[in-house]
């Protein structure tokens, strides 16, 4: 969570630096953003998977009854 | 005591909630990122869509989260979330009428916002990924 939240803020410090460029940006240039948005959403949801079947495994409610 | 214990213990339920509740939201990301490359140059009112539903998606998967474990009150993380994404969704179709230069920088406002938001304590769906890590 804090690796995607200080890859956020270097996003969002990069569209300021654009949006004062004289380019005329794209959505292309916040699409890739996107996909790391998609790729940590399911780094979350393995990681998720992964915990679940390792506490199953250990013993079904051995943390918690 | 056992009460508050079995309280903070996620379920099997909600952890397979927020297991799908991350599928979802990478599916529609990756979904957002094919089409704004397949479409986004040249069909601009689109793009345009596009832009205003990424934040406004966010919005509402946030509010979709919060509810789901217990309101606003016990998921500020995801409360903050939703009123950052609403007024950006605002500040987006604002922008829409001023150009591209504008959106971009709406966006990158948004960006390191969302970025210092996620460097402050986790939320509750972040609780619960390190609870169930344990």
């Amino acid at each position: 969570m804090i690796l995607s939240g200080g890859q956020s803020m270097l996003v969002g410090v990069l569209f300021i630096k654009q949006a004062n460029a004289p380019a005329i940006p794209s959505i292309a240039d916040i699409a890739p953003y996107a996909a790391f948005g998609a790729f940590y959403f399911l780094i979350s949801a393995t990681w998720l998977a992964i915990a679940g079947a390792r506490r199953r495994r250990s013993g079904r409610g051995a943390a918690t009854h | 005591m056992t009460n508050e214990t079995l309280e903070k213990l996620p379920s099997t339920q909600d952890e397979r909630w927020l297991q799908s509740y991350y599928l979802v939201r990478a599916a529609v990301a990756g979904v957002w990122v094919a089409a704004a490359f397949a479409f986004g140059a040249s069909v601009p009112a689109l793009a345009a869509a596009l832009l205003l539903a990424y934040p406004a998606w966010d919005a509402a998967a946030n509010v979709m989260d919060a509810r789901r474990h217990g309101g606003a009150k016990r998921n500020p993380t995801q409360a903050i979330n939703v009123v950052v994404s609403v007024l950006t969704t605002v500040a987006v179709a604002v922008a829409l009428t001023m150009g591209m230069h504008a959106v971009l920088g709406v966006f990158g406002v948004w960006a390191s916002l969302a970025g210092l938001c996620s460097l402050q304590p986790p939320s509750a769906a972040g609780e619960a990924t390190a609870r169930n890590g344990r």
